[in-house]
């Protein structure tokens, strides 16, 4: 791995520094809840780019794991009584397994069997959550989910998670465990390896690469990850609704993935900060809302197939290219 | 008669399919805009349904060739992904489009004819029965104009071999355009059909296009007559499930299909195989 400039490393320790402190700077509740429902996107948007951006291969039913993984970590704490801190590594495990299981068939085949599969899937699981009511509570949802236990340290030392903040740091500290796993990952060896298969599956097969096996791994990683999102995601609002399932929602992570851009590590992390601002700024618009992130999504693969960090990598190799022609 | 609905759907989608090799993802938010459309001609126009039907369908055929044109046709020599997530793109467009002008309720569309049918012990309305008589109708005019006429022959050459059909001098992307429309408007025809029967809103696609996968899959990807056999079996299947079983998670048996089909015979029942 070759070793990161010195430019980009002062970027990134300003950039940690800044959201460390960021929620002493910005005050308003408002604006915190914002910034953890950015931070639970950032870390969906992550998962959902190591299928699709890396491994390349669709899934439209992100969403819906991530529903799985909310309700899984919901119902462990409400039904069977379990403190936050096993329920939430449980319902990971859960959503991990059910996307293990569900990559098995459907990954088998190469092309467009795996996005068509994955959105009756996210279709069938909204209905299931949405009707279930026995256990998901149907269309009314899960209300008053606690907030994650207390965790005491020596010296009388507790910390709570009543606080919007301490939700922000809760959320931070899994969105720095889930960059630091997965750009491992998308750097490691494996890694080359998802995107030879997304370059090309024939020719990555004749390498001898395992492509059912990389496709199948990644998607369960990718499941796993977006559980953890869902689980958070319970812990923090205390109220589920199947909309938490819904494709709709996989569309948005699928749009803050190509707008940020596809296949990067910073573009899920931009979209995933950007998208759910934008959202809020255009609250008033409604349903016009979705029609505008529509448009944009087309837009985008139209005019910037690469999203805004290629859109910008783009530039910036252009700069440097017409610097030395000079 | 849910079956009749189906083998529309998927063959039009199929067709798109077989030309354009894109799964449209949009196929079925496009089925409930021919629903809407046909609604408001007759609700503030008062065209008579036949008429109404006749129309959505035109407009939706029109609506199909230029989505081709527009959105699909110039990703064709990208990677398929971009072309998937144009569908969604549109889906997102045209579902909360559809949202914005006529609200999300559930609205009531009036039919062709409301009487209803003794036939020894089993009562039937009359929509029913033109839902099933204009299906079969349309399907057989349709292998008709396929197999007989030169444009149809057209569209076939292409979709069994673009570069051949390319050589042989046929316009390959207005057969795209083409087909999208009809098959675009195929879908327009069979929601205006059931929609009498059932209600219409907004999200009514989502359910019909998994079906409509499913049963192309299970058909064979591209393959005509399999999407209409699939179509009737899977109309067949889900209208046994709901009466024996239960209502509520037909969806999920959708899918079950789905994983069975993709775990025992991936090339579906008349697939052409990879």
């Amino acid at each position: 791995m070759a070793a990161t400039p010195w430019g980009k490393r002062i970027f990134l320790i300003l950039v940690t520094a800044f959201v460390l402190v960021a929620p002493l700077i910005i005050t308003g509740k408002y604006h915190q809840h914002i910034m953890v429902m950015c931070g639970i996107w950032v870390i969906a948007s992550l998962a959902l780019n190591l299928i699709m951006g890396y491994t390349g291969q669709l899934n439209l039913a992100h969403g819906s794991f991530f529903g799985i993984g909310a309700y899984a970590t919901a119902l462990l704490v409400q039904n069977l009584g379990f403190s936050f801190w096993v329920a939430l590594p449980l319902g990971c495990a859960i959503t991990a397994v059910f996307g293990y299981l569900t990559g098995l068939p459907t990954l088998r085949t190469k092309g467009h069997y795996f996005p068509i599969a994955t959105m009756c899937l996210g279709i069938a699981i909204y209905y299931v959550i949405a009707r279930w009511e026995g256990l998901t509570g149907g269309a009314r949802g899960l209300f008053g989910l606690p907030r994650p236990d207390p965790i005491s340290l020596p010296f009388d030392v507790t910390i709570t998670f009543k606080s919007t903040i301490a939700c922000y740091y809760l959320v931070l500290f899994f969105v720095f465990v889930t960059i630091v796993l997965i750009s491992r990952l998308v750097k490691s060896l494996a890694g080359k390896r998802l995107i030879a298969v997304r370059g090309n599956e024939d020719l990555a097969q004749s390498l001898g690469i395992n492509t059912m096996q990389v496709k199948v791994i990644s998607f369960t990683i990718s499941t796993l990850f977006a559980g953890l999102a869902g689980g958070l995601f319970a812990a923090y609002m205390g109220t589920l609704m199947a909309e938490q399932a819904h494709y709709l929602l996989s569309f948005e992570m699928l749009i803050n993935v190509v707008i940020g851009g596809i296949g990067t590590m910073a573009g899920p992390i931009l979209g995933g900060i950007l998208l759910p601002i934008l959202g809020e700024i255009l609250q008033p618009l409604a349903g016009f809302r979705l029609i505008l992130y529509g448009l944009l999504l087309v837009l985008c693969i139209h005019f910037l197939p690469t999203g805004i960090v290629g859109g910008l990598r783009a530039a910036v190799m252009r700069r440097r290219r017409r610097r030395e022609a000079l | 008669m849910l079956g009749s609905i189906y083998a529309m759907v998927a063959l039009g989608l199929a067709l798109i399919y077989g030309i354009l090799e894109i799964p449209n993802f949009a196929h079925g938010t496009l089925y409930m805009l021919g629903a809407y459309i046909a609604y408001q001609l007759i609700i503030s126009l008062g065209f008579p349904y036949w008429a109404a039907l006749f129309c959505s369908a035109a407009v939706l055929f029109l609506i199909g060739m230029l989505i081709e044109r527009i959105a699909f046709r110039p990703l064709y020599t990208q990677p398929m992904i971009n072309s998937f997530i144009v569908a969604v793109g549109l889906i997102l467009i045209l579902e909360n489009g559809v949202q914005a002008v006529w609200g999300p309720a559930f609205k009531r569309f009036p039919g062709a004819s409301s009487s209803v049918f003794h036939l020894l012990n089993i009562t039937i309305t009359a929509q029913r029965v033109i839902v099933i008589v204009t299906a079969v109708v349309l399907i057989i005019a349709l292998h008709f104009f396929i197999r007989h006429t030169r444009l149809g022959s057209a569209i076939e050459a292409t979709s069994q071999n673009r570069k051949g059909a390319q050589l042989m001098g046929i316009n390959v992307s207005m057969m795209g355009g083409l087909t999208f429309g009809l098959g675009t408007a195929l879908a327009a025809v069979a929601a205006c059909l059931v929609a009498p029967v059932l209600l219409i809103y907004p999200t009514m696609g989502g359910p019909v296009i998994a079906m409509a996968f499913v049963i192309i899959i299970l058909g064979g990807m591209g393959s005509f007559l399999g999407a209409v056999i699939g179509g009737y079996i899977i109309g067949l299947a889900e209208t046994l499930f709901a009466c024996y079983v239960t209502t509520d998670y037909v969806e999920a048996l959708i899918f079950g299909i789905l994983v069975l089909v993709l775990s025992v015979k991936p090339t579906g029942l008349f697939g052409k195989g990879h």
